[in-house]
């Protein structure tokens, strides 16, 4: 397993995702700096809790591209027959490819969360509870975005095509945008991770909502997508 | 007989038409298999089915004697090269890079065998540039690099020829032969009869998914037959006149030449001593052996790139 996880690393080099990633990381960053120096007063994290719908928003669409290009790239490169001929499960190749996502997951969110907090102690002085608040901000992030890849793997599988299926979630995520701020918002997974890292960060209107719903629907989502990326990458025609 | 592959009624049906239809091969210990047919024919889909990438709707497959499952074939797969349909790489690594992946993914490890298999098929100048940048040509021979990575006892290799020059298709050819005296045994599929024809030792025809014929080459050049070809001054007088010597069918007039099936019977010297009496001009006389090529357009009914 370790040794094909390696492999996946190994693929990455000189494609895009090198730059996205970095990227992904600084837009935040950028923004909440902006909304710092240009607005009205307002202390750092109230601008994180306030700019937490973007930021979430942006993570999602990282990990979607993401998600969609390294599952679809053997498809694209007529590579998946000479790794259907190696002595090695499909579905294990499928695993390290989840691993792989969650990783770039989790180092992104800790990132940006953990940034986000640097520049906040430079600003305003070390703060013991904001760098709990937002280290936990930052894996609960990941969590939630990681419960999605799944469904990013399965939709990928299925459209085998890498601006096929990004095109497919960022429509969706357009259409169902305006139910993030809908007290049943939770009922579309994709909007879970925003709508509960936002709750998590005090956006107030999440106050009265929940988690257990919104954990539900992840947890269901990942099980399900799970098992039909798992039967789609068995599938032999 | 030790079959290295074997398929007992193999089949595969798309939307209930027969893309490959009861196909029986037997390919033996040490074979270079030529695997012919058209474009469209079933052959990808067959080797397909050999490799367990695409379920077979009925029938069976045998490697190495035995049967194929889900299970057995990780068995197998590490005594297989391939090269199926068109070569793929990942774009963004060099050849070298690529090779290794597949090293690793086969579980070898030694890791100069990339550096030899990319000497053997005259890559080692072009390791270190992106496959990004290689020609088809160039593509095709780093597929056969990865095939040979792991010094397999089956090459299966559908289209291996495709866009290489004449010159890369005489040497792909000198090196599969090289690699069959070493005892492996390679299964070629191809629809350029003229690039297979000079090195297989066996011949499956693929025809509209149904296997026409299986045998050696020889019995297959036999049955392709010898023909002369007289280049004379008057054809039709002369095919006349053979007709009444030999008083036997495939007689054929094309031009100025009279071409006459050889059977049991040589009668090439009495033909050539009547036409002269007869004040007919013979230029030349020859004996022509039908190709693979020939017999396959017979036996199909046409169709071919040559």
């Amino acid at each position: 397993m370790y040794k094909l996880l390696n492999l996946e690393f190994r693929k990455l080099k000189g494609t895009f995702l090198l730059l996205l990633v970095p990227v992904t990381f600084l837009i935040p960053l950028i923004l909440v700096l902006i909304q710092h120096a240009s607005g009205p007063k307002a202390s750092l994290p109230d601008i994180i809790t306030k700019s937490s719908v973007f930021i979430q928003m942006i993570s999602f669409a990282c990990v979607v591209i993401s998600g969609c290009y390294i599952i679809t790239r053997e498809y694209k490169s007529n590579m998946l027959p000479y790794l259907a001929v190696t002595p090695n499960s499909m579905v294990r190749v499928l695993f390290c490819k989840f691993i792989l996502l969650f990783m770039e997951t989790f180092v992104l969110q800790l990132a940006i969360f953990g940034a986000l907090f640097c520049v906040n102690t430079v600003l305003d002085g070390f703060d013991g509870d904001i760098a709990v608040r937002f280290l936990v901000s930052g894996v609960l992030s990941a969590l939630f975005l990681g419960c999605l890849i799944p469904a990013i793997s399965f939709i990928a599988l299925w459209r085998q095509s890498f601006a096929g299926s990004s095109i497919i979630f960022l429509v969706l995520f357009m259409l169902t945008f305006p139910f993030t701020f809908m007290s049943y918002g939770y009922i579309f997974p994709h909007l879970v991770p925003i709508i509960l890292v936002s709750k998590y960060l005090g956006y107030e209107r999440y106050t009265q909502m929940g988690y257990g719903p919104g954990i539900l629907i992840l947890a269901g989502t990942f099980a399900a997508f799970s098992y039909l990326s798992v039967r789609c990458m068995k599938k032999k025609e | 007989m030790s079959y290295v592959i074997q398929t007992k009624g193999l089949g595969k049906l798309f939307k209930k038409s027969a893309a490959v239809d009861r196909v029986d091969l037997n390919v033996e210990k040490g074979d270079i298999y030529g695997f012919i047919g058209q474009n469209g024919a079933g052959k990808t889909t067959t080797i397909r089915m050999l490799l367990n990438l695409t379920r077979p709707s009925f029938g069976t497959v045998e490697l190495f004697g035995e049967k194929v499952t889900d299970s057995s074939i990780y068995r197998h797969l590490k005594k297989i090269g391939t090269i199926i349909e068109t070569p793929g790489f990942y774009l963004n690594l060099t050849g070298e890079e690529n090779l290794d992946i597949h090293r690793i993914m086969m579980d070898i490890p030694d890791k100069s065998s990339v550096d030899r298999a990319m000497k053997l098929v005259g890559l080692s100048e072009q390791k270190g540039k992106k496959t990004r940048q290689y020609s088809l040509g160039m593509k095709q021979r780093l597929g056969l690099a990865r095939a040979l990575l792991h010094d397999p006892e089956l090459l299966i290799l559908d289209e291996p020829t495709n866009g290489l020059d004449p010159q890369g298709i005489v040497e792909i050819r000198d090196m599969l032969i090289n690699i069959s005296k070493q005892g492996k045994t390679i299964l070629i599929s191809s629809h350029i009869l003229a690039e297979v024809e000079k090195m297989i030792s066996r011949v499956g025809i693929l025809h509209n998914g149904k296997l026409l014929e299986e045998s050696s080459r020889e019995v297959f050049l036999k049955k392709c037959g010898h023909s002369i070809q007289y280049r004379v001054s008057d054809p039709v007088k002369a095919a006349g006149l053979i007709k009444e010597l030999v008083n036997q069918p495939g007689i054929t007039v094309d031009g100025d030449l009279v071409i006459l099936k050889i059977t049991e019977n040589d009668n090439s010297g009495k033909i050539t001593k009547l036409l002269v009496e007869n004040d007919i001009d013979v230029k030349e006389s020859k004996l022509v052996q039908a190709s693979l090529e020939d017999y396959f357009i017979k036996l199909t009914g046409g169709g071919i790139h040559v």
